[in-house]
């Protein structure tokens, strides 16, 4: 069906419509409390909370002991200039971690096999745009040099999280943020994977990540 | 009066089999965590009041937003496409699903494909689809139908799932939760990676950037919306706000009701196909807009409904659906909810019993997080009901011959003495499933107790006379 009439059908539906406190106005912008707090400990908490595990060494430590952990060789990443820690890249590869490609093949065809490539993908590392304090959330942002699939296919994902990124709740990041539109895909990531639909038993990991660190910056 | 399936026939059937227990069990472990998180965030009540705003000025100028909606879409670099109903929806998926033969399609939890009935319709076409969704995934497995809103396999048992695996993905016997799931993670994870088309639903589309947000706790829909070539979100009409604050204020209180968090684990916000440069994610995505009955329901006294966020909250706390569990309501959307919504969007015929189905007891109004008040728009339903096609045609007739009987002593006593030989002929305490003749429409919905073993005037000569 066009546009037109589809619209011209719901038009004639709400002059029908017979809604609670017509005509309904818009509740207007939050108006979001900015006193100062220092939100680390707040972001920290809730994280903890959720099962996630903060560190406060350097990346390079964090990525290179969860990599030995469990015996992997290989790793997925967003390319250097996006991740917030100077030379990190350059440094695991002297320590001989490779990092696998994360971007498609020119070629559509060639998508599924490449992808297929990240069956057993153990460690990915991304990098925060923001974090919310209140529910212990990292703000996963697609675009140049920012693989989506780095954060959520591999067992274990590694978030660089800048300390002055983050804010009380999405809501207050969201009232500031500028054209979150633009960028084709922003995940809220609040703790591991997980899934109560068998018996409503909590387990983790069911398909992404079951483990996730963040290394404060 | 002809009615397809009753509510009744279906709950009895349900209530014979273990299912509802497990219903039960869920469904307060679900309340539990919910009284949490509200305790939790202060500010809640005034999210909600902000939440209920949004939800009834979108509805009030649904059309001016869905066409600003589009307009932002198409910005982005994506398509939109409009269903009238379920089967032009099906024709416009298939369309682009069909641009390959034999596609493989995954899919992320979603109850409006499920009102479409588009697993089928793409299947009939020699697609393969796969539900991701753990708890979907296993309802496919097990040929069956989601049984709640949030958790649409409340109904099996773990030993039920185990045995299932067992059975379908021929790996040895377990009903340990976390073995169960690695085996469903590295067997979807194959579709994941390799499928040409990935189906989300969208529990909330923004106007202003022309994003659609699912949320998930276990990843499937950002794998869904993040790995295929080409991504349709199929949506139905009504589920828009005005702008991206907006869409904050409703995926906090989704989260908060529906599970009791603060936020879900994924809250996936997808604006259009990948961008130049972008290393991954989909060349094509494409917006699905459903109306298929929304309109008519907007038109309607129970307009109110479609201010719904889906959290699922009022199926927990309604003691109806914790007693006969959500397959009794023969309808995609169960509980209060589905009772109000199902006789809108379906045939109204095949759900007019719906409404019925409550006790009018206001636990879904008090829990509902942009406070529909549910029980005013039952009794909507019902007077509807009614005025088309009466269930209640037996309480005329049956009054009438109630009034004959109780106007006369001599029958009335022998009536009573009937009664009574017919309870003690049954056994002891019986209630009566099923009343003869004119009465027959009291039991249709409810059990008749058994008749006392004396009548209050004998009692009354034995015990009190005289005193
Ligand atoms: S009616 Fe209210 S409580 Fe029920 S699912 Fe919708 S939003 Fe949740």
């Amino acid at each position: 069906m066009e546009r037109k009439r589809f619209l011209r059908t719901v038009e004639a539906a709400v002059g029908a419509a017979t809604l609670p406190g017509l005509p309904a106005p818009h509740p207007g912008d939050a108006v979001p409390d900015l006193a100062e707090v220092d939100l680390t400990p707040h972001f920290i908490e809730a994280f903890e909370l959720l099962d996630g595990v903060v560190h406060h060494r350097s990346p390079l430590e964090v990525i290179s002991q969860v990599m030995d952990e469990r015996g992997a060789e290989e790793f997925l990443a967003w390319d250097q200039e996006h991740l917030p820690a100077d030379g990190l890249l350059a440094a695991l590869a002297e320590r001989g971690y490779r990092r696998a490609s994360s971007c498609l093949p020119s070629d559509p065809e060639g998508r599924v096999p490449h992808q297929m490539g990240y069956m057993d993908a153990v460690v990915g590392v991304s990098a925060a745009l923001a974090a919310f304090a209140e529910s212990g959330s990292v703000v996963v942002a697609s675009g140049r040099g920012r693989s989506r699939l780095a954060s959520v296919i591999p067992a274990v994902h590694v978030v660089l999280v800048p300390t002055d990124r983050i804010f009380r709740s999405l809501s207050h990041w969201a009232a500031q943020a500028d054209s979150p539109g633009s960028l084709a895909n922003l995940v809220f990531v609040t703790g591991p994977s997980r899934t109560g639909d068998i018996e409503l038993t909590l387990t983790k990991g069911v398909h992404g990540p079951g483990e996730i660190h963040a290394v404060m910056l | 009066m002809s009615q397809p399936v009753t509510f009744r026939r279906r709950a009895v059937g349900e209530m014979d089999t273990p299912k509802p227990a497990a219903v039960g069990r869920a469904a307060r472990r679900f309340m539990g965590k919910r009284q949490w998180a509200v305790d939790d965030f202060t500010p809640m009540e005034e999210t909600r009041d902000r939440a209920r705003m949004i939800r009834l000025h979108t509805l009030a100028n649904l059309h001016t937003y869905l066409d600003q909606f589009a307009d932002s879409v198409e910005r982005n670099g994506g398509q939109v496409l409009w269903a009238a109903d379920a089967a032009e929806a099906n024709r416009l998926i298939s369309e682009v699903v069909g641009r390959k033969e034999g596609s493989l399609v995954i899919k992320s939890k979603s109850m409006v494909t499920e009102e479409l009935d588009l697993n089928a319709h793409l299947q009939a076409e020699g697609h393969t689809v796969v539900e991701t969704d753990l708890g979907e995934f296993i309802v496919q497995l097990a040929e069956d139908h989601p049984s709640h809103i949030i958790a649409p396999v409340m109904h099996l048992t773990r030993q039920d799932i185990g045995e299932l695996f067992h059975r379908r993905l021929e790996i040895p016997y377990t009903d340990d939760p976390e073995e169960l799931n690695a085996v469903a993670r590295r067997h979807l994870r194959r579709f994941f990676l390799s499928a040409d088309v990935g189906i989300s639903g969208v529990n909330t589309g923004v106007a202003e950037t022309g994003s659609i947000i699912t949320v998930t706790n276990e990843g499937n829909g950002w794998l869904t919306t993040a790995a295929p070539r080409t991504h349709i979100a199929v949506m139905g009409m009504e589920r828009l706000v005005p702008t991206f604050a907006d869409a904050a204020t409703i995926v906090e209180v989704l989260a908060r009701s529906a599970t009791g968090q603060r936020l879900s684990v994924y809250t996936n916000v997808v604006s259009g196909p990948r961008r130049p440069g972008d290393p991954d994610g989909p060349d094509e995505f494409v917006v699905v807009i459903v109306d298929n009955g929304r309109s008519r329901v907007l038109s309607t006294d129970a307009s109110e409904i479609l201010a719904c966020i889906r959290c699922g909250a009022c199926l927990n706390v309604c003691p109806v659906f914790r007693e006969v569990g959500g397959h009794a309501y023969g309808q995609v959307y169960s509980g209060p909810v589905g009772s109000v919504l199902a006789p809108g969007l379906a045939d109204f015929a095949e759900a007019v019993d719906l409404p019925f189905a409550s006790s009018l007891c206001g636990a879904c109004r008090e829990v509902c997080p942009v406070r529909i008040d549910i029980p005013k728009l039952l009794v909507h339903q019902r007077v509807r009901a009614t005025r088309e096609n009466d269930p209640f045609k037996w309480l005329g007739p049956g009054l009438a011959l109630y009034g004959q009987a109780a106007k006369r002593p001599r029958l009335w006593k022998s009536l009573l003495a009937a009664g009574r030989m017919a309870g003690r002929l049954k056994g002891k305490d019986e209630w009566f499933h099923r009343l003869p003749f004119h009465a027959k429409g009291w039991t249709r919905s409810r059990d008749f107790p058994p008749p006392a073993r004396e009548s209050f005037r004998q009692w009354w000569k034995e015990n009190r006379s005289g005193t």
